[in-house]
């Protein structure tokens, strides 16, 4: 408790505070750029803090995590880019509500969804790591691969008019997935030859084909602006209220990201799609999602937000990074000689709240630093689309490109742009194209790990948690039949 | 009024889908069952759910109430901006990142007519080589420098 206490004492010393918010400022420029993340802005921290005190280059760190997650928001609400994985499902409400003159109210939005689900996920980091970290342990192969089964399952509900072709395109999605080398037999499946398919194709890629560029194509050929000739209305704070108006989705949105951030190999992405596609499923208005609602853009911003805190845990309790950006925070750590690991806390325990800390005040930097920035940000909606097409063309080429440095990917991220422009046409939902496409490589390497261990699949009933998801895949699956039914019923 | 086309699109991306599918699957014809084990059972669904979507569509489609979907808005605009991309990107290969991206913004803002392309073309020169350097110098990120221009320099 004392150890609680210096370290609020140290974060809020004004030098460390200054640091948070230069760490959160050059977060949200970082995050905004498509192709590049938190991963990246950590990494490239790393060298500027050889001679900083620890206490500082963490807080450093912690700004870049958090203002990077939310960064990645601003593109996907504006443009239609996701700026990092975590905001694709960003794109689907964010940005229809630019075009129809409201992009200030989905940024005020993003921007407050991402600082509460930042913040309650810290504090959860701060208050119950040690417990968390036990449980932890009860997540193997086995659970990790019914977690992805039960977001498979949304796809069923996610479908809206027509189940074929949500099943279609979430198996789509899975078929992408494969691609690449398999990670169970060492085999590299369907690559056609290629070695830059070797390592499968980098969701970046796809999902700024499918979300930018085609938006790009789509402005290019309407020949108008994004907001068209409707006016630039509401204000950053109608955003912020929704937040606090809808806060069921709110809060189940970051309920749903801490859980998933403590959850080995979920992530942030499937954390956003899965509350997205929740928050829909749940809602009245269901059907006016993807069209521009403004709980599409909380559901996922503040899930995504959500998972920083906990997914932090296995890194700090077992030294086992569960996403590249926990490796990148972990060799911070390492180099400032703070060890992760079960001593940890006996060892460093000063430092690592006043990081904790660090975490939970730079949510309010979020804040602070998104306001005055975001109300010129939002006028990008009336910029004319002849300098926006060839802006959003360029940055979505370097964001492919960036994300491993291979031209193959900016033609494979034309391939599925113009898949992606067509399936939309099409009125194919792309939220199920996308779940396939992030669960398929969880779910596939969990069930034959599982199945080596078990020989058979009874470990989907014979583990109690496994059995608990299996009961909710059931329901998940079940429920857009059972409703359906009853509506046909009362006719 | 002119009646609209059907284009069957629905049905087309669904033809499109399984093609993809079926090409991948020869395309793993020689590997062990225990590595293609999963991808069939996926690659069986996406079948079994784009026949569906076919017959779906075509079924639809001969109903009184049915609304044929239309793939383009402005098919002229949507080739030119596809072709002014791809080319951007074989520039790119050659030429590097900032003179493809000046030709590429330069070309796209003639062609929709837009007006002070004097102050455009100075105003994506400047930002090209500002994305550049900060990629480069900042975040140690390298944009392609072009196969010509490596060969002569």
């Amino acid at each position: 408790m004392t150890e609680m206490f210096q370290g609020l004492l140290s974060a809020l010393a004004p030098i460390n505070l200054l640091y948070m918010f230069v760490g959160t400022f050059v977060g949200i420029v970082i995050g905004a750029l498509p192709g590049l993340g938190a991963t990246t802005g950590i990494a490239v921290l790393i060298p500027l803090t050889f001679g900083m005190e620890p206490a500082k280059a963490l807080l450093l760190a912690a700004g870049i995590y958090q203002g990077a997650i939310y960064g990645g928001s601003i593109t996907a609400v504006l443009l239609g880019i996701p700026g990092t994985p975590t905001n694709t499902a960003t794109c689907f409400d964010g940005y229809p509500l630019s075009r129809k003159g409201r992009g200030y109210e989905a940024l005020g939005a993003s921007m407050t969804a991402s600082a509460v689900g930042g913040f309650f996920s810290s504090l959860c980091l701060l208050l119950f790591t040690q417990l968390i970290s036990k449980l932890v342990l009860f997540f193997g192969a086995p659970e990790q691969f019914m977690m992805a089964m039960v977001g498979l399952g949304v796809i069923a509900a996610s479908s809206g008019e027509s189940l074929a072709k949500g099943v279609l395109s979430g198996f789509f999605g899975l078929a992408v997935a494969c691609i690449g080398y398999d990670a169970i037999t060492g085999y590299d499946r369907f690559t056609f030859g290629s070695v830059y398919l070797m390592d499968g194709v980098e969701f970046m890629v796809v999902a700024v084909g499918m979300f930018g560029l085609s938006q790009a194509i789509v402005l290019a050929e309407e020949a108008r602006t994004i907001a068209g000739d409707t006016k630039l209305t509401g204000s950053l704070m109608d955003g912020v209220k929704a937040v606090f108006k809808y806060w069921r989705i709110t809060l189940q949105s970051t309920v749903l990201g801490i859980v998933l951030g403590i959850t080995p190999g979920a992530g942030g992405s499937a954390a956003c799609m899965l509350a997205y596609t929740t928050a829909q499923n749940g809602a009245e208005d269901k059907e006016t999602f993807g069209t521009g609602n403004i709980k599409g853009v909380i559901a996922p911003e503040a899930a995504n937000n959500a998972t920083i805190g906990t997914a932090i845990i296995p890194t700090l309790a077992f030294g086992i990074p569960g996403s590249p950006t926990a490796a990148v925070l972990m060799g911070l750590l390492m180099i400032h000689n703070i060890i992760p690991g079960p001593r940890l806390f006996t060892e460093s325990s000063g430092t690592l709240y006043t990081f904790f800390w660090g975490l939970i005040f730079t949510c309010f930097a979020l804040v602070i630093i998104g306001l005055p920035l975001l109300k010129f940000f939002a006028k990008v909606t009336i910029v004319p689309y002849q300098i926006l097409v060839p802006a959003i063309t360029i940055l979505c080429c370097i964001g492919a490109y960036s994300s491993r440095g291979y031209l193959f990917d900016v033609f494979l991220m034309i391939f599925f742009a113009i898949i992606g422009y067509f399936l939309k046409k099409a009125k194919y939902p792309l939220v199920c194209f996308v779940l396939g496409l992030i669960l398929g490589p969880t779910a596939e390497t969990n069930l034959m790990r599982s199945h080596i261990i078990y020989g058979n699949l009874s470990f989907m009933y014979t583990r109690p948690i496994t059995l608990g998801l299996l009961i909710m895949l059931i329901v998940v699956t079940a429920s857009p039949f059972v409703k359906k039914y009853k509506q046909e019923k009362s006719k | 009024m002119k009646e609209k086309k059907n284009s069957y699109l629905e049905a087309i991306m669904a033809a499109f889908i399984m093609f993809f599918v079926a090409a991948m699957a020869i395309d793993g014809f020689d590997l062990p069952m225990d590595a293609i084990k999963y991808p069939i059972f996926v690659f069986c669904i996406v079948a079994a759910a784009g026949i569906f979507v076919i017959v779906q569509t075509i079924k639809a489609s001969k109903g009184a109430d049915y609304k044929p979907v239309q793939p383009f808005e402005n098919r002229k605009n949507f080739l030119v901006i596809c072709g002014l991309i791809i080319g951007y990107i074989i520039v790119m290969y050659l030429l590097g990142y900032i003179i493809s991206s000046i030709i590429f913004a330069i070309l796209t803002a003639w062609y929709f007519k837009y007006e002070h392309m004097l102050a455009f073309s100075i105003g994506v020169a400047i930002a090209s080589l500002g994305i550049y350097y900060c990629f480069v110098k900042l975040l140690y990120i390298f944009l392609p420098t072009g196969l010509l221009l490596n060969k002569l320099f």
